[in-house]
């Protein structure tokens, strides 16, 4: 029987992977039209290296994400330790910060555009990182509040009995011990700004796109070449981060929820 | 030390208030101008709602049915291969959904598999895999063992043992994982559009209200539903895990 | 044969190099309360699980009431086990639980079944309670009543008492043994505590390191244990090693006292066999007195060693005081001599 069930999840790991395998393969492929291998080149990457305005997107992917990052796990984190204790309305809270998980991303794009669109306020690289940080924010409260719940509030107190005032105990005990969940709330972030596209598409303005709309248009728009290598690109990018930050900060990959 | 405490939870909750509660009431204004309403009730506002959740029901089951071999199986590995299994479903999740989608489109065209859809369902139930895979092995791994051993000690075949308490005592992580991958699934926009014209989906139609069509009314209202069903669904969900008491 | 419900010839399982059951050959009679006895890793869990089918046997055979075991299932064996910590289906009442077995096998008249089960391990009128709910006791009962319900052939308990607190142990010890007389069924009994298995078995298995010590019942497993180990896991003992000549054993730290044994020999004597008087007997001085209620335990010094002693609280013995001198002596005949 595990033999039939090793063998299906090996199938069904094959038809996730293969498609990826794929493409990468066929980014080196010396054909304008795909399917059938014509010879090896290097030309698409060349041209992605050329491309100026590529460059440009890539950057404000960085920026987008970067920026969000830092408002998102600041304001989770605070968000998280709050909710530690119990006060009035606290339910409410707690529903308030989960909103932005319990419905598609594409309900809070159209939200945040027409908020923007009713204060006149034209968008922009700065609008789409507002959007972003409102639903990072959550992320990064459901991670670090798991971390939390897991922590030993006893610590505290220990680090209290040996001489720290409440404020250095949170500083010196509390926070050192949650920052692995930080950390993985800010990989966290990161990674679903960077590779975040419905948001961005409608929080943006059209001229300074993001890498993944980028992509968007360029397969809404006909197949081209340059497709495959560029996602190949990214593929590999993303492994290397995950690899890297895997190793930097022992982060559990199965934690991220969503 | 109570101040101190009330001060943190202030910013928060102001940059919530702010951009989310606010924003929510901006899209009701605008769902209930006259295109919204208009849009409330146009046949084909309802037409795509029901496809969506059509599409949606199904690739949630099949996801389920295809996750939770894979999950029982990594549950019943040794520790080192359930890392390295657990790692390899859940890269997918840390790269690009758009990247992805076009590899699964580069395979599927040449194939004559695409417009339509099947071939979205096919391209969604693997687009969500971790997503359903993860709960799921979550709530099979802390099955104790010896409760499926003593079903059998009481006459439980292997295949009875599945059904009568496996299945039963794995409800909240299929709970979870059906939450985590029918939201998303309803709302989808981009992958769709990849896969198959032929097949458009609520949020392809609300990009089409807002870019194309310039009907900010009829978009919002069915941004408006959209936000409401789920709400529902999530709310639903939280009665349920909250009634189970989290066993 | 057929007065056996289980059979082992030759059982041996090992676990990664190492024997957890080294060629065990066991007879158990039906109707027969049978306690497998040993400390932690002897064996007894492993041998437990290979007779309800949870785990097989490296080598030799198992048989089930003439039966042959090799290659049936769990849920195909005429045996049912009452797990250590329980087992009780969460997402069943107590009710639900009781009823599985007779569920998986489409058996009829559950309810009545299920109501008579719960009277007999006192638990009448449980059935619609969540087993979340219960305590330790009674989450023990309900694993009981859910055992026996199906009227198996043999009942396997695995320590099902180790968690229950001293008071409630004794008291199911009691109910246990009058249930399976009223049952007649042959219940396997699984535990390290060596007075439980005295207290409440038919015979006992003595096992230790995957293998057979003694086999027999309490009595003579306690007043002639058949190897060193068996003398030492059951009961405590005063054990000196030494010479004798046929009249006179002289131990090898230069005590000597009255015995049969001749040679070189090893003789075991219970604490309650000696008695405490000064003057006749082994010369010694009084170190510690422990109070137990019923019973006083004293320990003694002599020489280089330390005796133990049981004196019962019956106000006939002398109240020995710390520090006395004095001489514990006994009959000769309760002098064990045990092989080498």
């Amino acid at each position: 029987m595990r033999k039939l069930l090793g063998a299906f999840t090996a199938l069904v790991l094959a038809t996730l992977y293969a498609p990826i395998a794929v493409m990468t393969v066929f980014s080196f492929n010396d054909s304008k039209y795909s399917i059938r291998w014509t010879g090896f080149t290097l030309d698409w990457y060349r041209k992605l290296a050329a491309d100026t305005v590529l460059h440009d997107e890539l950057w404000n992917t960085l920026r987008l994400a970067a920026a969000t990052t830092v408002l998102a796990t600041v304001l989770g984190t605070i968000a998280a330790l709050a909710a530690r204790n119990a006060f009035r309305g606290k339910a409410l809270y707690a529903t308030l910060v989960a909103l932005p998980v319990m419905v598609p991303d594409i309900v809070l794009a159209i939200s945040m555009r027409s908020f923007f669109r009713w204060l006149d306020v034209p968008l922009s690289l700065l609008t789409a990182i507002i959007a972003h940080t409102t639903f990072n924010l959550s992320y990064v409260a459901i991670v670090v509040s798991a971390r939390l719940q897991g922590l030993d509030r006893s610590i505290e107190l220990a680090g209290q009995d040996l001489g720290a005032s409440p404020v250095r105990a949170f500083w010196k005990v509390t926070l050192p011990a949650i920052l692995p969940g930080v950390a993985s709330g800010a990989v966290l972030a990161f990674t679903l700004s960077f590779d975040d596209f419905v948001i961005t598409y409608f929080t943006v303005r059209p001229g300074s796109g993001t890498l993944p709309m980028r992509i968007y248009s360029m397969v809404r728009f006909g197949v081209t070449p340059e497709m495959t290598a560029l996602s190949t690109v990214i593929l590999l990018a993303s492994l290397a981060l995950i690899v890297t930050a895997l190793k930097i900060s022992r982060v559990p990959v199965a934690g991220g929820g969503r | 030390m109570k101040g101190r405490f009330l001060s943190l939870l202030v910013p928060p909750a102001a940059w919530l208030v702010i951009f989310l509660v606010i924003p929510t009431a901006v899209l009701a204004a605008d769902a209930f101008s006259a295109d919204g309403l208009r849009a409330l009730t146009d046949p084909l506002t309802w037409h795509l709602f029901a496809r969506s959740f059509r599409i949606a029901l199904v690739s949630t089951a099949l996801c389920l049915a295809v996750s939770y071999p894979v999950a029982y199986f990594i549950a019943g590995c040794g520790p080192r291969w359930r890392a390295l299994l657990l790692f390899l479903v859940v890269l997918p999740f840390w790269t690009n959904l758009l990247v992805r989608t076009y590899a699964l489109k580069f395979c599927l065209d040449p194939l004559g598999w695409s417009n339509c859809e099947s071939a979205v369902v096919f391209a969604l139930v693997q687009s969500f895999l971790p997503f359903m895979i993860l709960p799921l092995y979550s709530s099979i791994e802390k099955l104790p063992k010896r409760l499926l051993e003593a079903s059998q000690d009481l006459g439980a075949s292997p295949a009875r043992t599945f059904w009568s308490v496996t299945v039963p005592l794995t409800l909240p992580g299929i709970a979870a994982g059906c939450i985590l991958v029918f939201i998303p699934i309803l709302g989808i926009f981009a992958l769709p559009e990849f896969i198959s014209e032929r097949t458009p989906m609520v949020g392809s139609q609300i990009n089409l209200y807002f870019m194309k069509g310039s009907n900010r009314g009829a978009g919002s209202a069915l941004t408006l539903i959209l936000m409401v069903l789920t709400m529902t669904l999530t709310g639903l969900y939280s009665r349920y895990k909250k009634s189970e008491g989290l066993v | 044969m057929d007065e056996f419900d289980v059979s082992l010839r030759g059982v041996t399982k090992s676990f990664g190099g190492r024997r957890a059951v080294d060629d065990v050959t066991l007879d158990i009679r039906r109707g027969e309360f049978f306690s497998l006895l040993g400390p932690s890793g002897c064996g007894k869990t492993t041998l437990m699980r290979i007779i309800a089918g949870f785990e097989s046997a490296d080598t030799g055979s198992l048989t089930l009431a003439g039966a042959d075991m090799a290659g049936v299932p769990p849920h195909r064996r005429d045996v049912n086990l009452v797990f250590q910590n329980y087992a009780l289906f969460p997402h069943l009442s107590v009710g639900g639980n009781v009823a599985f077995g007779l569920r998986m096998a489409k058996a009829g008249d559950v309810e009545a079944r299920v109501r008579r089960a719960l009277e007999r391990v006192n638990l009448a009128g449980y059935e619609p309670r969540a087993v979340t709910t219960l305590s330790g006791g009674e989450q023990q009962r309900v694993a009981l009543a859910r055992a026996i319900v199906t009227g198996p052939r043999v009942l396997l308990l695995d320590e099902p008492l180790s968690a229950l607190d001293l008071k409630l142990r004794k008291g199911l010890q009691a109910e246990l043994r009058r249930l399976q007389r009223e049952l007649g069924m042959t219940f396997v009994f699984v535990t390290h505590d060596q007075e439980e298995a005295l207290a409440m078995s038919d015979r006992i298995a003595v096992l230790n390191h995957g293998r057979v010590e003694q086999v027999g019942a309490p009595e003579d497993v306690y007043e002639k244990p058949a190897t060193r180990f068996a003398a030492e896991f059951v009961g405590a003992g005063n054990f000196f090693e030494g010479r004798g000549d046929g009249r006179t054993f002289r131990t090898n730290d230069g005590l000597s006292f009255g015995s049969a044994a001749s040679g070189e020999a090893v003789i075991l004597v219970r604490p309650e066999k000696m008695k405490i008087a000064p003057g006749a007997g082994v010369a010694c001085r009084v170190e510690e007195v422990l109070y137990q209620g019923a019973s006083r335990s004293i320990i003694l010094r002599a020489g280089d060693r330390r005796l133990l002693v049981e004196d019962a609280n019956d106000g006939a013995s002398s109240r020995v005081r710390v520090g006395e001198a004095t001489a514990v002596s006994w009959r000769p005949e309760d002098g064990l001599v045990l092989p080498r």
